[in-house]
């Protein structure tokens, strides 16, 4: 039914990690992908990680961390019948008090909703990866980057909103480009109603930033049929708008379901009722537009993590420094940001739908953000840090096939230096950085493995900081100097750390 | 005199002394009944004073709940303490009948931040009818509401608490000589807050729901059989 082809990257060389169309294949849009032993090797290694990382140690520490208060807290209220008004909508809430209700009120069980959201996400970035891009090896860089980032990782490892929305998020990226694929009317039609119970469940999970989402697929999707070269016209305004009536209403449906409760408590009366939220929402949002908060940051800052606070900390016996940090992995964050630079290049070169798709959303929640009044925390930038990470995905994943250009090279082994610098100190940074450049020199043009090197090397540092960080996101306790050497950032100002 | 050689004690006491009158003089002859029972915590077993109960936010260990009975001329209180944040209660609940009303405590805090979002204050329900707070570590200090009942047969739950609805503090706090009182007037220049001003606005008939949820029926039907289409044959477009 929606016949749009995404423009793939040639591939370079015939690995097993990219994907070939199907032998029974007529067209290019019948491009089905043969699910072969490889998949289902990666997605399960992908699972049992993302399940170790998001469960192990859930319940610690045994008390709400930072914004729990309040989420979990309104969880409570909903099991208790105590009103109350918040100005998102309850669809996680309602997770984690369902939890609760069928397992106890216990910091672990809080905690699941997200656990399960946080390692399923990990799978559909896989999935989306091999969707988007068609090359199993930019999909599994794609999910080990979410995998490996602090900040996805703690937001799947508490009671807090954020994950949900961009699990929902993801899923719903995923169903338009499988939607963008399919021929069967029956099954398009199927995957459009998933697609507005998906988006309505995003919508339903957090106040506002969900809707840019929906509005960058609903775009794609129409921008998709418009495109197509057909000679009814009748007939494709016809799918346009049976599409949009389809996803729009079942969206609708499932986000006005997540406010049933309220009703169903006593707390609200009638429709009028959900007229009135949003006034209390828009008066809400004013008066926290005028607050002031030390972990709120500025816009610019948040593509550079520059501030990153604190979300719980704990000195245990013998001085130990427990803490749970929101920042994410330095070396993939500002990695992602040269990926970024290399996406607009590319796209400026030779535009692709899915470079298109990424550019476009990146640019479009930023913009979102930026001019918006409300103050932020840097976990705002999850969403567009997620498209980020694809791009990182698919630009690693030409470094490996030895695609990518030379300064696109460049820029990602320069991309390392804020981390050595601050990590390692001027000099050892300096070195280090040195050695890597000297190393990838003689790859290049000694042996034509540049770009391999390239791709290992940012792959065994994002691997190395990760391990490193994981005590910052896990809470596990640190003798006072190894916590102060990882706090890389203590300005006064916008860069700080903690 | 100390009194006389603190002149923020001494009006502290002036206020006090003033409030207490007008609470008193606008209350009736003969009416001037606490409708709490055991509003002096007088009366109780163990930790728990008599028909007072506990609630918090979040069933926390670090929130701690007192009963300090009656001792020598000293009143009974009872005690919240957040070690970390938290927003906890002692509650008890009434039936009240239309009529203008005044809620009120004494209250002594140690150790609230004075940068919390909210202090210790008694409080009806959770919807904005409470008094205004008290933070960091006072003495003990009168605080109360008036509030108007219009429906009949109301049901109200008497909070006295350490932090406000969704804003949270740590600290301790100590409330004794609790009251609810029904009054005539109120002392002029009083704010009256009416209990259902914020529930009205919730209200409604829960019928209006169904055609907003028929309607979205509709449109996925709609939505459905207009996408229901033959399979084409054409080739994509790049």
């Amino acid at each position: 039914m929606l016949l749009v082809v995404i423009e793939v990257p040639v591939p370079r060389s015939n690995t097993s990690m990219t994907i070939k169309p199907s032998h029974h294949s007529n067209t290019d849009a019948d491009f089905t992908f043969s699910w072969n032993r490889t998949d289902s090797l990666l997605l399960g290694i992908l699972a049992v990680a993302a399940l170790l990382t998001r469960f192990w140690r859930l319940g610690y520490p045994n008390e709400p961390v930072f914004d729990e208060i309040q989420f979990v807290g309104q969880a409570l209220a909903y099991l208790r019948g105590e009103q109350f008004l918040d100005v998102h909508p309850g669809f996680p809430k309602l997770l984690i008090a369902a939890a609760i209700k069928l397992m106890g009120e216990h910091s672990w069980v809080w905690r699941s909703p997200s656990a399960v959201l946080g390692s399923a996400l990990v799978l559909v970035t896989f999935l989306l990866g091999r969707e988007m891009f068609r090359s199993r090896l930019a999909a599994t860089l794609s999910a080990t980057f979410v995998l490996c980032d602090g900040m996805f990782l703690i937001h799947s490892r508490l009671g807090m909103l954020e994950i949900f929305h961009i699990t929902f998020t993801a899923t719903s990226y995923l169903l338009l480009f499988q939607l963008l694929r399919t021929r069967d009317p029956a099954l398009a039609r199927r995957k459009i109603l998933y697609l507005g119970l998906v988006s309505g469940m995003a919508l339903a999970s957090k106040l506002m930033i969900p809707a840019i989402g929906l509005l960058l697929v609903l775009g794609f999707l129409i921008y998709a049929m418009v495109a197509q070269n057909v000679s009814d016209r009748g007939l494709r305004n016809r799918r346009i708008v049976g599409t949009l009536v389809l996803l729009l209403s079942v969206s609708s449906i499932v986000y006005l379901v997540t406010f049933l409760p309220n009703y169903w408590l006593g707390w609200w009366g009638g429709a009028w009722s959900l007229v009135h939220y949003y006034h209390e929402v828009i008066w809400q949002l004013g008066e926290m537009s005028l607050a002031s908060n030390p972990f709120v940051s500025p816009w610019w800052s948040w593509p550079l993590m520059l501030r990153a606070p604190l979300y719980w900390q704990s000195t245990v016996d013998g001085g130990q420094i427990a803490t749970i940090w929101e920042g994410g992995n330095p070396v993939l964050w500002w990695a992602s940001l040269g990926a970024l630079m290399i996406t607009i290049v590319r796209e400026v070169e030779r535009p692709t739908l899915a470079r298109s798709f990424m550019l476009i959303g990146y640019v479009g929640y930023m913009l979102a953000l930026a001019l918006s009044k409300h103050p932020f925390f840097l976990y705002i930038y999850l969403a567009p840090l997620y498209l980020q990470y694809l791009m990182l995905g698919v630009v690693l994943a030409d470094l490996w096939s030895e695609s990518a250009r030379r300064w696109e090279q460049i820029i990602l082994v320069l991309s390392l230096a804020p981390a050595c610098w601050l990590g390692l100190g001027a000099n050892l940074g300096t070195l280090s950085l040195s050695v890597i450049v000297a190393m990838y020199i003689v790859m290049s043009w000694r042996f034509k493995l540049g770009g391999k090197f390239v791709c290992l090397t940012m792959l065994a540092a994002a691997l190395a900081a990760f391990v490193y960080f994981l005590p910052f996101w896990l809470g596990l306790p640190l003798e006072p100097a190894g916590y102060s050497a990882r706090v890389w950032l203590t300005g006064s100002g916008v860069a700080k750390w903690m | 005199m100390d009194v006389a050689r603190s002149p923020l004690l001494n009006i502290k006491v002036y206020s006090f002394i003033i409030i207490t009158l007008i609470i008193l003089l606008s209350v009736p002859a003969g009416a001037a009944q606490n409708l709490l029972t055991n509003g002096d915590f007088s009366e109780g077993s163990g930790n728990q004073p008599a028909a007072w109960k506990t609630e918090a936010w979040m069933d926390l260990d670090s929130t701690a709940f007192t009963w300090i009975p009656p001792f020598g001329n000293d009143p009974g209180e009872v005690e919240i303490s957040n070690a970390k944040l938290n927003d906890s209660r002692w509650i008890q609940s009434r039936t009240l009948n239309p009529g203008l009303y005044y809620a009120g405590v004494q209250i002594f805090t140690s150790a609230v931040p004075l940068q919390s979002w909210a202090g210790a204050l008694i409080s009806i329900g959770d919807q904005g009818i409470s008094s205004i707070d008290v933070k960091g570590s006072t003495n003990w200090t009168e605080r109360g509401v008036f509030f108007r009942v219009s429906r009949p047969n109301t049901n109200v739950e008497v909070k006295l608490r350490l932090a406000g609805f969704k804003n949270f503090a740590v600290g301790q706090a100590f409330f004794r000589n609790a009251v609810l009182y029904k009054i005539d007037s109120a002392p002029k220049g009083a704010m009256i807050l009416e209990l259902d001003a914020d529930q009205r606005l919730w209200t409604g008939r829960s019928w209006t729901l169904i055609p907003i949820f028929v309607l979205l029926g509709a449109a996925v039907f709609l939505g459905w059989r207009m996408l229901e289409l033959p399979p084409d044959p054409r080739k994509p477009v790049r």
